[in-house]
C-alpha cells in the first residue's frame, strides 16, 4: 500500500521539478519578457501580489519581499523559495482616421520570478531576487497603417538583486541590495522607400545592455499594523554598439550613401525609480488587508535617441516626455481553510504617457485593475499558487501626436494568468 | 492513503486539481483571452446631400493620373478621381471606368513631340564620379495610341495636355498631331465621317453624371512656363487669353451642371510649388574662393562672385547678367554641366530657355491668380464645392507630416511628386483626393474618411 502510494506520488513531484527546471532555463536565457502596464512597468512579481492587485508593500508574505520591500525579509516566519511564471495577454485595438480599426497581433508574454530568503541569524536575513519588472511588447501587422512608426517593439529587463535585511528589534527592520539589470531591446519598423519590385525597406534595431541600481526599504511592525516603505532606484540602460539592420534598401541609395546596409547604434533607456509605501493590517486571524501607494519616476524617460556612429545623418531623437505617476492598490488575503488562502485586489494605475505623445509602440492609458488569486498547501512545505488579473486600459484618443502625427483611438484589455510554487524551509 | 493519487484532493472544496488539468485550463483560458479583443465603434459613412452613383470627371493630365512624364495604367489606377471613387463606393458610388492603357510604360511625348514611355529613375555616376540619380524615358507601346471604339462608358475625361478651351473643341478627338492622342483613344467620334469629332464635354455628359469634378487650367499656363516663357514664340505655348479662359470655364460649368449635378471644382497650383521650378535655386552656383577670384578677373562689370552660393549667369540676347532672387531655373537644366562644365558662369552662361525671368514669372503668377479667381467665383455662383489645391501644394511645400512620414514638394526626396517634377505620384494624388473629400464633407454634409496616403506608392528606386 505504501509502496504503491509512493510510486504513484513520484510522477507529480517530477512534474513540479520539471516546472522549476523550466523556470531556471528561462532565467538562464534571459528570455525577452514583456508587457504593458503603467508605462512599461510589469506587475507580475509574485502570485500573491498579482492576486492582491499589486498591493503587498505593507505585508511580508513570501520570498517576493526581496523585491517589494527587502526589509520585510526579517519578518518572514520561515525561509522561502518562490518561483513563478505569468502569462500576459494584451489585446489592443486601434481606430485610426483612415483605414477603420486595426488590431494588435496577438502575443503572449511570460515574465518570471525567482526569490529565495534565508535567515542567517535571528536578526540578519539574506535573499536573492530575480525578476522582470520592466518591459514592453507590441507587435502590429507588417503592413498596418503605423508601420513607419512601429511594427514590433520589445524591451525587456531582468533585475538580479542580492539582498540583506537587518532587524533592529521586533518593530523595525531595514533591508536592501544592489541590482544588476540585464536589458535587451528590439525595435522594428518599415521605411517609406520602395525598390523596383515595390518592396518596402525596413529597419531593425537590436541591442543588449547592463545597468545597475539598488533597492532599499524599511519595514515596521506594530502588532496588527505593518508599515512598509521601499525605494527602488532608477536604472540607466546604456545600449552600446547595438545592431542596426536595414532591409530591402534600393541599391542606388546604398551606393549614394543615403543608407548603409547595416551599422551600429547607441541608445539609452532609463528605467524609472519606484517609491512604494504600504499599510498592512491584520483585520482578524483569517484576514489581512493592504493599501499601497506607488510613485514611479517616469519623468526619466524624456526621449528615446538613436545615434548611428558611422552614419550621423540617420540620428534620430523622439520625444517621450513621460511624467511621473502614482498607482493606488488595495488588496486582501483571506484564509479560507487551513490549506487554502484566497486573495482579491483592485488598483488604479496612472499612465505616464502625456497627450500628444501616445504612440502605438506603447498605447498606454490610465487603467483599472481587478485581480484574484489563491495559495494551496500541497504538502507541509510546498505551496501551489495561482492568480488572475484583468486590466481595463481606458479608451484613449490621440488627436495631435507631436512625433509622427499618428492619431486615433486606442483601447486595450490586458489579461494575466500566473502560476507559482513556494517552498518553505 | 487512497486519496494520494495522481490527484491532490482539496477535500475542503471537494474539487480535484492536477498539474495536467491546470495546464489544460491555462491553455484554454489563454486562447479564450487572446481572442477577447476590445472593439471600437467605427464612424458611419453617409453621402450627405450629394448623389455619387454616376461620378464623371473632366480635366487634364492631373485628372487622368499622368505621372512620371506619361500616362500609364498604374497612373490611371491611382488617378485622384479613381482614388475618390473608391470612397464613393461606400455610399452607392457605381463603377468608375477609365480608358485603361495596356500594362507597361504608357504614353508620353517629349517636348519635341516624340512618342516615349514613362520616365524611369536611374542611378549613374555623375561627372564628379559620384553615384547620382538621372531620369530616362522608356519605350512606349504604340499600340496604345489606337482608337478604342465608340464606347461612351467612361467616367474619366481627364485628357493630358488639355487646356480650358479644348474641352469643347471638335478637332480634339483627331489623331496625333492634329488632335489630342489621349482623347483620340476613346473619343466617341474621331471625325472619320463628318471631319468633326466628339467633344470631351459632350462625351462626359453622355453618362448623365450625378456628381462631377472639374480641374482645368494648369496647361493654360504650364506650357509657357516649361518652355522657359515661350522662347520659341509658339502660339500653342502662349498663356491662354483671359477672355477665352473665362468663356471656357463658364460654358464647361454650365454644361456639367445642366442636369442639376453637384460637383467639385479644383484650382490651379502656383508653379513655384512644383519641383520642376523649385529644385535648382537661382543662386545654385557654389564656388570656392579661388574659383570666384578667377571668374571675377574675366567678368564684365555688374557680374561678381564670392565664395559660397552665387547667382547663376544667363545670356540675354548676347548680354550676360546674373539671376535675381525670384527668377526660376528649370529642372531640365543639366546638373552635370553646372557642376563640371561651368554652366551658369560667364564662361558658359545659361540660355533664356532654361530660366524664367522676373517678367515671365510674374506673367505666370498673375495669370494663375486671375484664372483662379475666375474658377473660384464660377464655382461659387454655380453653388459647387471649391477645392483649393493651390493651398494644399503650398502646405506640402512647407512639409506635411503624415503618419510618421514627412512629405514635401522636394524633388525625389519629398515623396509626393513624380520624377517629372510636375505631376504628383500616387501619394500626391491621394493627398489631392483627401483635399476633395474634406471639401465634399463640408459642402455636402457627407462623412467620408480621408485616405491613408501611405497606402499608395511613391517613387521606385533602382
Amino acid at each position: 500500500m505504501l509502496k504503491n502510494a509512493q510510486t504513484r506520488y513520484t510522477p507529480t513531484f517530477a512534474n513540479i521539478q520539471l516546472m522549476r527546471r523550466g523556470l531556471l532555463i528561462m532565467w538562464c536565457l534571459v528570455a525577452p519578457i514583456v508587457s504593458l502596464a503603467g508605462g512599461f512597468q510589469i506587475n507580475t512579481q509574485s502570485q500573491k501580489a498579482i492576486g492582491m492587485g499589486g498591493s503587498v508593500t505593507g505585508l511580508a508574505l513570501d520570498g517576493s519581499v526581496c523585491f517589494f520591500n527587502p526589509a520585510g525579509m526579517s519578518f518572514l516566519d520561515s525561509n522561502c523559495i518562490n518561483a513563478g511564471l505569468s502569462l500576459i495577454i494584451p489585446n489592443t485595438t486601434y481606430l485610426g482616421l483612415y483605414n477603420g480599426s486595426e488590431k494588435m497581433v496577438s502575443q503572449i508574454y511570460s515574465p518570471f520570478y525567482l526569490y529565495a530568503t534565508y535567515k542567517l541569524k535571528s536578526k540578519l536575513s539574506v535573499g536573492l531576487s530575480i525578476n522582470n519588472p520592466f518591459g514592453l511588447g507590441t507587435k502590429w501587422d507588417d503592413k498596418w497603417s503605423g508601420r513607419y512608426i512601429t511594427q514590433q517593439a520589445k524591451i525587456s529587463s531582468t533585475y538580479i538583486q542580492p539582498t540583506l535585511s537587518y532587524k533592529f528589534n521586533n518593530h523595525i527592520s531595514f533591508g536592501g541590495g544592489p541590482i544588476v539589470v540585464l536589458g535587451s531591446a528590439k525595435l522594428q519598423k518599415a521605411l517609406p522607400i520602395i525598390n523596383l519590385n515595390n518592396t518596402e525597406a525596413g529597419l531593425e534595431l537590436k541591442g543588449k545592455s547592463t545597468g545597475i541600481g539598488f533597492n532599499a526599504g524599511i519595514f515596521m511592525n506594530f502588532g496588527k499594523l505593518n508599515i512598509g516603505i521601499d525605494y527602488r532606484s532608477k536604472v540607466k540602460l546604456d545600449f552600446k554598439n547595438g545592431d542596426a539592420t536595414f532591409s530591402n534598401i534600393p541599391s542606388s541609395l546604398i551606393l549614394n550613401n543615403t543608407f548603409p546596409s547595416s551599422t551600429s547604434f547607441n541608445s539609452v533607456i532609463n528605467l524609472p525609480s519606484v517609491f512604494s509605501a504600504g499599510l498592512g493590517y491584520k483585520v482578524s486571524e483569517k484576514t489581512k488587508v493592504n493599501l499601497d501607494f506607488n510613485f514611479t519616476g517616469w519623468s526619466v524617460y524624456d526621449s528615446l535617441k538613436f545615434e548611428f556612429t558611422d552614419n550621423p545623418t540617420l540620428n534620430n531623437s523622439e520625444a517621450k516626455k513621460y511624467k511621473s505617476v502614482i498607482a493606488i492598490r488595495l488588496g486582501a488575503e483571506y484564509k479560507y481553510t487551513r490549506k487554502l488562502d484566497l486573495r482579491a485586489g483592485i488598483a488604479y494605475d496612472q499612465s505616464p504617457v502625456k497627450d500628444g505623445y501616445l504612440s502605438p509602440e506603447l498605447p498606454d492609458a490610465n487603467k483599472f485593475i481587478l485581480a484574484g488569486g489563491f495559495t494551496y498547501r500541497v504538502k507541509r512545505h510546498l505551496y501551489f499558487e495561482g492568480s488572475i488579473m484583468f486590466e481595463d486600459v481606458i479608451e484613449r484618443k490621440e488627436t495631435s501626436n507631436s512625433n509622427d502625427n499618428f492619431n486615433g483611438t486606442y483601447k486595450s484589455y490586458l489579461y494575466i494568468i500566473g502560476l507559482g510554487l513556494q517552498y518553505n524551509f | 492513503m487512497a486519496l494520494i493519487n495522481h490527484t491532490y484532493t482539496l477535500s475542503d472544496l471537494d474539487y480535484n486539481i492536477t498539474s495536467k488539468k491546470i495546464i489544460h485550463w491555462c491553455v484554454v483560458v489563454s486562447i479564450f483571452l487572446t481572442s477577447c479583443k476590445p472593439s471600437l465603434e467605427e464612424p458611419k459613412v453617409s453621402p450627405g446631400l450629394a448623389d455619387f452613383s454616376r461620378f464623371v470627371v473632366v480635366g487634364d493630365d492631373f485628372t487622368a493620373g499622368f505621372t512620371n512624364g506619361a500616362l500609364t495604367l498604374e497612373g490611371q489606377e491611382n488617378s485622384f478621381p479613381s482614388i475618390l471613387a473608391s470612397r464613393f463606393t461606400e455610399v452607392g458610388g457605381g463603377a468608375f471606368n477609365q480608358p485603361y492603357l495596356s500594362v507597361g510604360n504608357g504614353l508620353g511625348f517629349t517636348s519635341q513631340g516624340n512618342l516615349v514611355g514613362q520616365l524611369q529613375l536611374i542611378s549613374v555616376f555623375n561627372c564628379q564620379g559620384k553615384n547620382d540619380f538621372r531620369t530616362k524615358y522608356s519605350v512606349a507601346n504604340p499600340y496604345d495610341l489606337q482608337w478604342l471604339g465608340n464606347l461612351k462608358k467612361y467616367n474619366n475625361y481627364g485628357i493630358p495636355g488639355a487646356k480650358s478651351f479644348n474641352l469643347e473643341s471638335q478637332t480634339f478627338g483627331k489623331s496625333h498631331p492634329a488632335g489630342n492622342p489621349y482623347y483620340h483613344r476613346f473619343a466617341s467620334d474621331t471625325g472619320a465621317t463628318s471631319g468633326l469629332t466628339s467633344t470631351v464635354l459632350g462625351d462626359a455628359f453622355s453618362i448623365n453624371p450625378t456628381f462631377f469634378s472639374l480641374w482645368i487650367g494648369i496647361n493654360d499656363v504650364l506650357q509657357y512656363a516649361i518652355s522657359g516663357g515661350n522662347e520659341n514664340q509658339l502660339p500653342m505655348h502662349e498663356i491662354t487669353a483671359d477672355s477665352s479662359f473665362v468663356v471656357a470655364i463658364d460654358r464647361t460649368i454650365n454644361s456639367l451642371t445642366s442636369n442639376g449635378s453637384k460637383g467639385i471644382v479644383l484650382n490651379i497650383p502656383d508653379i513655384e510649388n512644383l519641383p520642376f521650378f523649385s529644385t535648382i535655386p537661382y543662386n545654385g552656383l557654389n564656388l570656392t574662393k579661388a574659383e570666384a577670384d578667377s571668374l571675377n578677373n574675366t567678368s564684365p562689370s555688374g557680374v561678381s562672385f564670392h565664395s559660397g552660393a552665387n547667382a547663376f549667369v544667363v545670356n540675354v540676347n548676347g548680354v550676360i547678367r546674373q539671376l535675381k532672387e525670384g527668377e526660376l531655373v528649370l529642372l531640365t537644366t543639366s546638373s552635370d554641366s553646372i557642376s563640371c562644365f561651368g554652366l551658369g558662369t560667364p564662361v558658359n552662361p545659361l540660355s533664356e530657355s532654361m530660366i524664367l525671368n522676373q517678367q515671365e514669372v510674374s506673367n505666370i503668377h498673375n495669370a494663375i491668380g486671375r484664372f483662379n479667381s475666375k474658377i473660384e467665383s464660377a464655382t461659387a455662383s454655380a453653388n459647387l464645392a471649391f477645392v483649393d489645391v493651390n493651398l494644399l501644394f503650398k502646405s506640402l511645400k512647407s512639409g506635411i507630416l503624415f503618419n510618421g512620414v514627412d512629405y514635401s514638394t522636394k524633388f525625389i526626396s519629398g515623396g509626393a511628386f513624380a520624377i517629372d517634377g510636375i505631376h504628383p505620384n500616387a501619394i500626391g494624388y491621394a493627398f489631392i483626393a483627401n483635399a476633395c473629400l474634406e471639401t465634399i464633407n463640408s459642402k455636402y454634409k457627407s462623412t467620408f474618411s480621408n485616405l491613408d496616403v501611405n497606402q499608395y506608392r511613391g517613387i521606385r528606386f533602382p
